[in-house]
């Protein structure tokens, strides 16, 4: 099963890069086909898993990041019909999936045991501000290069290939919104978590906690720049794309 | 039955001899009616444009036919025999399959990828279906070079990217803003093309529009026609704030619009993007003002280099097409020839079997003695002989015809065996669906 849903998510990534790259339209209903079969394999695998007890180990953290991308991807595909965010979205589901099923307990299974409701909670919910947080970074790429092209006056093949730069701030703007209320919902249980655990919110080391902290607070201010300065394309672009390799610093400095 | 194509095209004819031979379309059925009374042709079709006038048709001998469709020309265009011959290309069977597909495709068309020429192909067609010109033949070559066409605007992205100034423009717009609905277009100057790019942007959904003018009875007057309002010169400024696609045409021998005006109406507009459309000569946006963060700007040059680029690129993909095109013209051909070999041997059968029966009788009737058993005997040996003698020749065309569509003539192997296949005498087909 497992090998039909990497084959299933191999044959949608290339597709994808195909379209992408060629600009072509013919073949989306093979990429979107075999992407919705993998998906719902995957759904299936996920929660029979749940089902029978709570799945350890990296590997089913990493299976539940890539299909936290597909969803999102999908919902976005079925919005605004466009394959460009599946062109990041699906390879980087395709590889952590790949991982995930190679490597089950690569870091040892039960290494990262999650316990306690509050635990999975917050573990969850970080699971999908960094899946959005992923596909905010990617929607900025493409605004940038969008923007590149047609501030260079003569813009290359790409200029059909990449959604319209409205489109692309618009998916910049409510990926951002999703991101920051999952990372806010997850800093909240994971502080409530160390209280019953430790009896105080942030007993943790400081240099596990202040980074993320700071994440927050970035993502935060970027959202706030875009409500009440109305701070939009190319600036919340580029604050998105730096915000995003901050991130991965933190995430890092917090395992 | 074979397929002649005779016509000229902007390729190797000039416009002065074009327009003597081009047909209106609005009488076209009395066309193909004259076209009719020459005898020699089975069926007819007349492809007129602007860049090509063409007649398929289907006849049984491609000579006559010919001659018909010349006499055609000769005596309903002013044309001269030698004028007409040296300009008048002439194409038969696969090579007619070949360039109607390729015409179909938009790939033999002056701007390769418009998207105009398989509406006219479809329009010429279905002319001659209505008034009962075009039967099962061209019938069947016409339906699969709609689908041929079709597959190939389909399968490469050959008409996607504009290649007229005006294009280019609402195209980029369309980069930019997603929908042009709901977004404001400021028009300055009353020029010629200046309302032409403002008319196209209107067309593709931008539908609030404010034209500024310095003589305002000009401004309004231009307002009227393009259904929009009018904005007052002096307060560009302000005009500027709600802008989102500026078209600037006016004849001014300097910049109207600098960088620091531009940038003051971007900061009200709060990072909302502008995009500028220059297409004045000499210009009127400064080119700083594209160094601006969300301003796009796009002089004639800009655009012109656009089209142009597109226009090469739209070459480079009709290659793609060409591929896709002749393996479809190779499938077309080797079914309708396996279709007519089909006809042609079941003639033969016929033929074979009529002689078989009128030879058996008179055997019979010079033997009167022969018993049941012994006429048995002889019907039986006499029908294993013609199936033993057809089965080798039929294989042998089988195959040659599954090896190479274009290398053998159904019409010889028909002469061969002193046949015509009646294939004309099926039903009418269908119109042609045109949802696959």
């Amino acid at each position: 099963m497992v090998a039909i849903l990497i084959v299933c998510y191999l044959v949608a990534a290339l597709t994808h890069l195909y379209l992408l790259c060629t600009g072509r339209s013919a073949g989306v209903v093979y990429g979107v086909g075999a992407l919705l079969i993998g998906f719902a394999l995957h759904t299936l695998m996920l929660g029979v898993s749940f089902a029978s007890g709570t799945p350890e180990g990296w590997g089913a953290w990493l299976s539940g990041m890539a299909w936290v991308i597909i969803l999102m991807y999908l919902i976005v595909y079925a919005r605004y019909r466009d394959i460009a965010l599946g062109g990041f979205a699906v390879p980087a589901a395709f590889i952590l999936e790949g991982y995930a099923a190679a490597f089950p307990g690569v870091w040892g299974a039960g290494s990262v045991a999650v316990q306690g409701y509050l635990l999975k909670g917050h573990a969850v919910l970080a699971l999908l501000s960094w899946a959005a947080f992923f596909l905010l970074f990617a929607s900025a790429l493409m605004y940038l290069v969008q923007s590149q092209q047609l501030k260079s006056r003569r813009p290359s093949a790409w200029l059909h290939r990449l959604p319209s730069l409205d489109i692309l701030d618009d998916l910049n703007h409510k990926i951002l919104y999703f991101g920051f209320a999952f990372l806010t919902a997850s800093l909240l249980l994971g502080s409530m978590w160390a209280k019953s655990r430790h009896g105080a919110y942030w007993s943790l080391d400081p240099v596990r906690t202040w980074p993320l902290i700071l994440i927050w607070g970035a993502y935060g201010l970027l959202l706030v720049c875009r409500l009440t300065r109305s701070w939009k394309g190319k600036r919340s672009a580029v604050f998105s794309m730096v915000a995003f390799f901050a991130a991965l610093f933190a995430l890092v400095a917090h395992f | 039955m074979s397929i002649i194509l005779a016509g000229v095209s902007h390729h190797n004819t000039p416009l002065s001899i074009r327009e003597r031979l081009y047909f209106p379309e609005t009488h076209m059925d009395e066309w193909l009616d004259r076209l009719a009374g020459y005898s020699g042709l089975d069926e007819r079709i007349i492809l007129s444009t602007c860049n090509r006038v063409e007649v398929y048709s289907a006849a049984e001998n491609f000579d006559q036919g010919l001659d018909a469709i010349h006499r055609f020309f000769l005596e309903s265009r002013d044309i001269g025999a030698d004028e007409l011959n040296a300009h008048l290309y002439v194409h038969r069977e696969a090579e007619a399959t070949r360039h109607l597909f390729t015409v179909a495709s938009s790939l033999d068309s002056m701007v390769v990828g418009e998207p105009q020429i398989l509406g006219q192909v479809k329009e010429a067609y279905r002319v001659a279906q209505a008034s009962g010109h075009a039967g099962k033949a061209l019938t069947n070559l016409f339906s699969r070079a709609f689908r041929v066409a079709k597959k190939i605007r389909e399968q490469t992205p050959i008409g996607e990217s504009p290649v007229s100034v005006s294009s280019v423009a609402v195209d980029l717009a369309k980069r930019i803003f997603g929908s042009l609905a709901g977004k404001n277009v400021l028009l300055l100057g009353a020029g010629e093309m200046g309302e032409a790019a403002a008319r196209h942007l209107k067309a593709s959904g931008a539908d609030n529009l404010h034209v500024a003018n310095r003589t305002l009875a000009r401004a309004q007057e231009l307002a009227t026609r393009l259904k929009g309002g009018v904005v007052s010169f002096d307060n560009l400024e302000g005009a500027l704030i709600d802008a989102d696609i500026v078209i600037a045409s006016t004849a001014s021998q300097g910049f109207i619009l600098d960088k620091p005006i531009v940038a003051s109406a971007l900061e009200q507009r709060r990072d909302a993007p502008v995009f500028l459309i220059d297409i004045a000569v000499p210009r009127n946006v400064a080119p700083d003002v594209n160094d601006l963060e969300d301003a796009y700007l796009y002089d004639v040059d800009d655009l012109q280099s656009v089209a142009a680029d597109n226009l090469r690129g739209r070459e480079e993909i009709a290659r793609d097409a060409r591929a896709i095109l002749e393996s479809e013209v190779q499938t077309y051909l080797a079914r309708q020839q396996a279709e007519e070999l089909r006809h042609t041997f079941a003639a033969i059968r016929f033929f074979a079997e009529s002689m078989r029966q009128e030879e058996i009788q008179k055997t019979f009737q010079r033997l009167p003695e022969l018993g049941e058993e012994g006429r048995d005997a002889l019907d039986a040996m006499t029908k294993a002989l013609v199936n033993k003698l057809l089965h080798h020749p039929f294989a042998v065309l089988r195959q040659m015809s599954e090896e190479d569509v274009e290398g053998i003539s159904v019409e010889s192997v028909q002469k061969l065996f002193g046949v015509e296949p009646e294939s004309d005498e099926s039903p009418p087909m269908p119109p042609p669906d045109e949802s696959d």
